[in-house]
């Protein structure tokens, strides 16, 4: 392990803190959020999250990535059983049985086992050096991806399962796909979708439903749509100002510091807020994505691109849904929702990430 | 791992996925605009109306007193648990939570909403009223599950004495559609309570207290976090009747074995004094919905409990009307003091036997024809006079008119005459037909409150003061209704009083009136409430509803008439029995009351005037 000057250097200072910005401006909505019913509980809990994090974060960076992907194995086959004891051992919490408690701490291994997934992906996927991945190569990517997809989808978290896929996709089209595996794969989707509807549970298909038209049934399964679309729409221009939001005050807005502190956040910081929030988002991103370029070898970029493109999905689903854009799945934000495990497993991420950009010029 | 790899391929694909990025980025910077912009009125419109709960606060109804101040009805706060329709997730489970904590049995419940169905959604259903602390405790426990249920303090009225004075004060109840519908509740609002009945109603609109309103911050369970803005109730007006509670209370012992009606007023003033109608109802039980069973009972009860009998219902006077016979006689010229008719038990008229009294009066005069009450002098009379004449003076004394009383549902009574036969039946009115009217019997209908007002108008020389129950606040009050005043020869009716005192005091029929050192004045009757042929028929199964209905009609003092009494006692028999002894307690209890020195009654403005 070499750890010199240079190394400290390269560190890309204003990713990292574009992120811990991210963090603090959440950790302010999650008070506001919560202050009423449970004072300042959240506010220390995600405090003490994001120490751990960082703790996390700092430990990702000390380790050379290669080190990482060459032993994924383990990893891997680790991650595996931490979704079987889930699956076993695991507390259920609104439906989902995702949840492994130890004392009063609550962790969700399949956030961590997403991280993984993306380090065997990359092991894998970096080894050709063709135009072109082959069948047999995509195959064992779609393998190493869906088993645990289908164990998060057995926990019955349907939405944390289907982060998988574009995380696979986004990798194995950057890794170059042939036209015909391309169409293959969108006919097999369509095909899939009616099958896919009758499979879902009442509640999911109605969440679809009430998507395209939340006045449907306000008070029923479009309730929380509505009132999200309240809390953002009355915020107006700069919103109602922190502490005053009347809808994240008075509880009208289920989940709201968790999965929809974005609602939180706009209607008390307004559409100023919503976009500078956005905005950090995309230059994080923006910044993210360019270390594919300064990647040191494919498989360094890959990882960017694998852990970018969770990121990126995490947040556009979450945003599309609290705007009432797709039906809701429960998917927090990264960064600002409530939650150990979404935190340090996006920290964990970035230190990746970061990882890679600090370690271009060794060889 | 191999440096030299070519990877420009792979940042073509990168970019591609960037640019996908932007795209949705764009997406929700324009969603955005849209809801925060373009449409931010009306979310920010929903976000009140989710925060804010207008919490009706209804002003209560004006207390009423009687004429000392003693409070008869006044309001208590009543728990009530209210439903807010806009707020109902599942009407289901909202009708099973209700069922399971015995708050309202199922089917009720949706009764209840179906009848609310034409009011506007955000008016709240009352679903139960008066509620114990475990039904307080079983809402309060769910609350959270069920934040349309809510706990609303509203006003109720208390009758303080039950059923006394029911059909004057009357009763109060939510407004129907067809009521809304009507001119007499303007400016009521469904769900609204209103005086239905009695002094509840003929003074709704003085009564009626103002509603607040209280504008709350609650949280999505409910839980009122902060008041925001409070217009608050006014109570109605205050009414202070005529009625005195002692003589009243004195009225609904005497009366309360008896089916019928007593009416005492001042024939001064028209103040009513006590008014009883029996059988009567608790309008508290109004107060709180009251049951479909119970009203039912109420309703069809043959007695109908829910008549006030003094203004509602006429009756035959019997011999009572021989007093306006006896004036029109003399102010007609038709008889004088000395006049005398022999009476032999009956006698036969146009060809008909008309009874009087068994065994004959013998030779009578005016005044012993009063006190004993001949039939046969007021028949001769009666024929001599004809119907019109007779028809023309009970009008003059207000008889088939209605007095104009304060209260609702007053009826005319009817006094026969030519014209109103020929107008009613096409049919000549014949000379026989007058005989029975001349003893009260026949087609004459005189309600106990114009029966009272035309005693003591009579008493008082023809000044006829309209009964009131409510006492104004002015002079000025009432300006419609003025006293009628008729000019009659005040020796006939020095003559008139002195015979009634007979009545009482001289070995008449109405000797059970008397109160000693009280000149109390009257005149029994007994009218007949079916013809004599009728009688023969059912006489032998002696059934009581055939009885004759007992009345007694006086004044008091002779010779300063303070107080004018009717008292129907119906199916009570003879009068001078059934009636005169009720009368004389209300006479005795007025005398006693005013020589208590403790509580002298408040004079009124009228009799002010008098004295000076």
């Amino acid at each position: 392990m070499i750890i010199n000057r240079r190394y400290f250097s390269e560190f890309d200072w204003i990713s990292f803190l574009i992120a811990i910005s991210l963090s603090l401006i959440g950790i302010a909505f999650i008070y506001s959020a919560t202050r009423d019913a449970s004072r300042t509980l959240f506010l220390w809990r995600q405090l003490i999250w994001l120490a751990c994090s960082l703790i996390l974060f700092a430990m990702v960076m000390l380790i050379d990535y290669h080190t990482l992907t060459d032993h994924v194995h383990f990893l891997y086959g680790f991650g595996l059983i931490f979704l079987l004891g889930v699956l076993v051992f695991g507390s259920e919490v609104r439906g989902h049985r995702s949840w492994l408690r130890i004392g009063t701490i609550a962790l969700q291994p399949s956030e961590f086992v997403k991280i993984v997934t993306i380090l065997a992906l990359v092991r894998f996927l970096s080894r050709g050096n063709k135009e072109h991945l082959s069948g047999s190569e995509i195959a064992l990517a779609a393998g190493i991806t869906s088993v645990p997809m289908l164990l998060v989808m057995l926990e019955g978290d349907l939405g944390s399962a289907m982060t998988f896929l574009p995380v696979l996709g986004c990798m194995t089209l950057v890794c170059g796909l042939k036209r015909k595996f391309v169409v293959i794969s969108v006919v097999a989707a369509l095909s899939v979708a009616p099958v896919a509807w009758f499979s879902l549970k009442n509640y999911q298909r109605q969440r679809i439903v009430t998507t395209f038209n939340s006045e449907l049934d306000p008070k029923g399964v479009g309730y929380q749509a509505q009132q999200s679309k309240i809390a953002i729409g009355s915020g107006g221009v700069l919103g109602k100002g922190i502490f005053q939001g009347t809808q994240s005050q008075l509880g009208f807005l289920p989940a709201r510091h968790t999965d929809f502190i974005f609602a939180v956040l706009t209607e008390e910081a307004g559409l100023a807020g919503a976009l500078a929030v956005l905005g950090l988002y995309f230059w994080l991103l923006q910044r993210v994505v360019g270390f594919t370029r300064a990647a040191r070898d494919r498989s360094g970029m890959l990882l960017v691109v694998g852990v970018a493109s969770l990121l990126a999905f995490h947040l556009l689903i979450n945003v599309g849904m609290v705007l009432g854009l797709i039906p809701i799945m429960g998917i927090p934000l990264p960064l600002l929702s409530y939650g150990g495990s979404s935190l340090m497993s996006t920290f964990l991420g970035l230190g990746l990430i970061l990882n890679v950009q600090a370690r271009r010029f060794f060889y | 791992m191999s440096i030299n790899q070519d990877n420009r391929p792979l940042h073509a694909r990168i970019t591609f996925l960037k640019v996908t990025v932007c795209v949705i980025f764009v997406l929700f910077t324009v969603q955005l605009w849209r809801l925060n912009v373009l449409n931010h009125d009306y979310y920010a419109g929903l976000a009140e109306k989710n925060r804010l709960r207008i919490v009706p606060l209804i002003g209560p109804r004006g207390v009423i007193f009687d004429r000392e101040g003693r409070p008869l009805v006044e309001n208590i706060k009543s728990i009530d648990i209210v439903v807010y329709r806009d707020e109902i997730s599942d009407v289901a489970s909202l009708a099973r939570f209700l069922e399971d904590g015995e708050i309202i049995p199922e089917i009720q419940f949706t009764a209840r909403l179906q009848q609310y169905r034409r009011y506007p959604v955000f008016h709240p259903v009352v679903i139960k009223e008066n509620v114990t602390l475990d039904d307080i405790a079983y809402i309060q426990s769910h609350q959270a599950e069920h934040p349309e249920i809510k706990i609303l303090e509203t006003p109720k009225r208390i009758y303080r004495y039950g059923s006394l004075a029911a059909h004057l004060l009357g009763y109060v109840g939510e407004v129907s559609d067809a009521q809304l519908k009507t001119a007499e509740y303007r400016g009521s609002k469904p769900g609204d309570i209103v005086g239905k009945f009695g002094v509840e109603r003929f003074y709704n609109r003085s009564l009626t207290g103002v509603d607040g309103q209280l504008k709350v911050l609650v949280n999505s369970v409910g839980k009122v976090k902060a008041e925001l803005e409070k217009v608050p109730s006014k109570i109605g007006q205050e009414l202070n009747l005529t009625i005195d509670l002692d003589l009243q209370m004195a009225a609904e012992e005497q009366m309360s074995d008896k089916i019928g009606a007593l009416v005492a007023l001042d024939p001064r003033n028209g103040d009513v004094l006590a008014m009883v109608s029996k059988p009567d109802f608790d309008p508290n039980r109004f107060a709180v919905r009251i049951r479909a069973d119970e009203w039912r009972e109420l309703v069809e009860n043959p007695d109908n409990p829910m008549q006030n009998r003094v203004i509602q219902n006429s009756f035959s006077p019997g011999s009572v009307f021989k007093i306006v016979m006896s004036l029109a006689g003399m102010e007609k010229g038709l008889v004088n003091p000395q006049s005398s008719v022999y009476c032999s038990g009956g006698e036969t008229l146009y060809g008909h036997y008309f009874r009087c009294h068994e065994g004959g009066h013998g030779f009578v005069d005016l005044r012993r024809a009063i006190v004993q009450s001949c039939n046969v002098f007021f028949y001769r009379l009666g024929m001599n006079m004809g119907i019109d004449t007779i028809s023309q003076y009970a009008q003059m004394a207000g008889l088939s008119i209605p007095t104009g009383i304060d209260l609702p549902n007053e009826v005319a009574g009817l006094v026969p005459s030519a014209e109103w036969k020929e107008r009613v039946y096409h049919e000549r009115w014949y000379a026989g037909e007058t005989i029975s009217v001349a003893i009260g019997q026949g087609a004459v209908s005189i309600t106990p409150v114009q029966m009272a007002r035309a005693v003591g108008g009579i008493a008082l020389g023809g000044r006829f003061a309209v009964p009131r129950v409510v006492r104004p606040l002015g002079p000025q009050e009432n300006p419609g209704l003025k006293a009628v005043e008729q000019s009659w020869n005040s020796e006939h009716i020095r003559f008139l009083r002195d015979s009634m005192w007979g009545v009482v005091n001289a070995g008449g029929t109405g000797r059970a009136a008397a109160v000693p050192g009280f000149d109390v004045c009257g005149k029994t009757g007994t009218a007949q409430t079916i013809s004599d042929a009728g009688r023969q028929k059912i006489v032998a199964s002696s059934r009581k509803d055939f009885e004759s209905n007992a009345w007694f009609v006086g004044f008091a003092p002779k010779d300063d008439p303070q107080i004018a009494v009717a008292v129907l006692v119906q199916r009570g028999g003879y009068g001078g029995q059934a009636a005169a002894p009720v009368a004389g307690k209300i006479f005795r209890a007025y005398y006693q009351k005013i020589h208590t020195p403790k509580r002298p009654i408040p004079p009124s403005l009228i009799s002010d005037a008098a004295m000076q």
